[in-house]
């Protein structure tokens, strides 16, 4: 195989091995899920494009994370605040299991008033931390932090969580 | 509490997952746009000290299409006597530029040289020959396509199609009967496409202007023309031998069901390409090419009642055909996109799988399904038109 054939089939690996955590972490950011799925595209080929303008990847994970990142933030200026309401009407994330609709609607409200309810830079690093299982130092490079400050982000976010779920026990 | 409510939460939000079917569609554009922007290979090893060598092949060998392998040092040492700064200056260059034929005859052989795969030839070769196409769409357009313009863009279109032909035939491995059935698929429909826009361009130069290149637009369609016809003849026979070489029938409905699912998933990549590119062409472009979707999906239905009475080969056929239709249809669009006229493009028509296409029965056979999948076409522009859309 060349080189060429083999970086391809590194790649599509890439995908097929990340695609669902890009995606969860794009529909938790736009709540909408056609669009999440074309930033999950969006993303990949624009991380193809990267690559192969000669840029070395240490971590390609954290590099797509990163592209989806930014994906997001121009998507987001561009358009307007969506009501939680609106949300759920889309619908959440659909599961195949009917019994499960049910429990699935109001644990999807929670995480949804949850994940509003975050600041934008609370929300990033608790999303690839406690979702998709990134490390600190994965995040640090998806977010073009400091490890050290995504520590202190994740202390913070995390005492932000308990908050607001003691606030919804109540 | 909250921690257990945490948790919970986390293990519900994890179940946010694209379905089989949604990351195959996602899946399969990522591969089209891989296709269509290759990385271009470090041909040397790190040492800095052949930095420049490796910056004048990078120059001289770009191209959006174009792919190659590691270089020898025999022909690192012909890119150095031609100096990188010629080869780059050609590298934009059109027929009837005075660098063109560095371009073609130089910086794309070297191309050859450095792919190794029968494969990987055949797919280069056949990119060469669409960019061939576009030149003179673009050189004719400009009414620039004078007689020695149009030889210099033939005689490189002509061997590039050669190349890809001979690449083809000499294609081995346990799937080499399908990868040759799918090339010559696509060979066939770069050229049909190019052949309609050729039409387009003969007739917006003989609205707007009153010179002699309409005639060299036509003499260089019928070049096309007339590979066109063996290509297809190719394809017809080596879909015979994708059929031939199946050991039972369960292994030949196995190789339709794999031909239709890389059809669906490329009239989705099209569908969403089509989307993509919807402000940068005209309305007239958009319908027409709405319209050859859905006639390419009313022909996959055709290829599934086909495997389901045990057609294989038919059913085959058809797959290839929708893939056809979705590549003409994003030919279409990159032309209207790239060349600066109103393309007039005629809807496309399904093709006749009959040899003998003139026979009354494979006549009336072909209207039977046009008038089918125009009916559907009809239905859909209703429906659009009642969504307002």
């Amino acid at each position: 195989m060349s080189t060429n054939q083999e970086k391809e089939k590194q790649f599509l690996e890439a995908y097929d091995k990340y695609a669902d955590a890009i995606f969860r972490y794009c529909y938790y950011r736009v709540f909408d899920r056609d669009k999440a799925k074309d930033y999950v595209q969006e993303a990949y080929t624009r991380t193809w494009k990267y690559i192969g303008e000669g840029h070395e990847v240490e971590n390609i994970r954290a590099l797509v994370y990163r592209i989806a990142n930014n994906i997001i933030i121009d998507g987001v200026r561009k358009k307007k605040s969506i009501s939680l309401n609106q949300i759920m009407e889309k619908g959440f994330a659909p599961k195949t299991d009917p019994r499960e609709k049910t429990e699935n609607y109001f644990m999807g409200k929670d995480i949804i008033n949850l994940v509003k309810s975050l600041d934008e830079k609370y929300r990033d690093v608790i999303l690839m931390k406690y979702v998709e299982d990134l490390s600190t130092k994965e995040i640090s490079m998806a977010l073009n932090e400091t490890e050290n400050n995504i520590y202190v982000r994740l202390n913070r976010g995390l005492e932000k969580v308990k908050e607001i779920l003691r606030k919804q026990e109540v | 509490m909250s921690t257990e409510k945490f948790n919970s939460l986390l293990e519900t939000a994890k179940k946010a997952i694209l379905s089989e079917k949604e990351k195959e569609q996602i899946r399969f554009s990522i591969v089209n746009f891989i296709k269509d922007n290759p990385h271009q290979e470090k041909i040397l090893s790190p040492n800095k000290d052949y930095h420049w060598y490796s910056s004048f092949i990078r120059f001289a060998l770009s191209g959006s299409t174009l792919r190659y392998t590691s270089m020898s040092l025999a022909t690192l040492a012909v890119c150095v006597f031609f100096g990188s700064g010629i080869a780059f200056a050609a590298k934009n260059t059109l027929p009837g530029d005075f660098l063109y034929p560095v371009k073609t005859q130089v910086n794309e052989k070297i191309l050859g040289w450095l792919t190794t795969s029968g494969q990987a030839k055949a797919e280069l070769y056949i990119s060469l020959a669409n960019k061939r196409l576009e030149e003179a769409e673009k050189v004719a357009l400009q009414g620039r396509l004078n007689a020695a313009a149009r030889a210099q863009v033939e005689i490189s279109f002509s061997e590039n199609i050669s190349k890809a032909q001979l690449n083809i035939k000499d294609i081995g491995g346990q799937d080499s009967a399908d990868v040759s059935a799918n090339l010559n698929s696509t060979l066939q429909g770069t050229l049909q496409a190019h052949s309609k826009i050729l039409d387009s361009v003969i007739t917006d130069r003989k609205k707007s202007h009153s010179d002699s290149s309409g005639a060299e637009v036509e003499s260089f369609k019928q070049k096309v023309a007339t590979h066109l016809d063996s290509v297809i003849k190719a394809r017809k026979e080596s879909e015979a031998r994708v059929f031939v070489k199946s050991a039972s029938d369960v292994a030949a409905k196995v190789t339709a069901e794999n031909k239709q699912k890389e059809a669906q998933n490329r009239m989705q990549a099209v569908s969403n390409f089509l989307v993509a590119k919807k402000s940068d062409i005209s309305p007239e472009v958009y319908l027409v090419s709405e319209a050859d979707i859905t006639t390419a999906n009313y022909v996959i239905l055709q290829g599934e009642a086909k495997i389901q009475t045990g057609d294989y080969a038919g059913a085959f056929s058809l797959f290839q055909q929708a893939m056809r239709i979705a590549d003409e249809v994003r030919i279409n669009v990159l032309a209207s996109t790239n060349l600066n006229i109103n393309l007039q493009l005629p809807k496309i028509e399904i093709e006749d799988r009959d040899t003998d296409s003139n026979s009354n029965q494979s006549i009336n056979k072909k209207t039977e399904i046009q008038n089918d999948a125009q009916g559907i076409i009809d239905v859909d522009t209703k429906i659009k038109g009642v969504l307002g859309r």
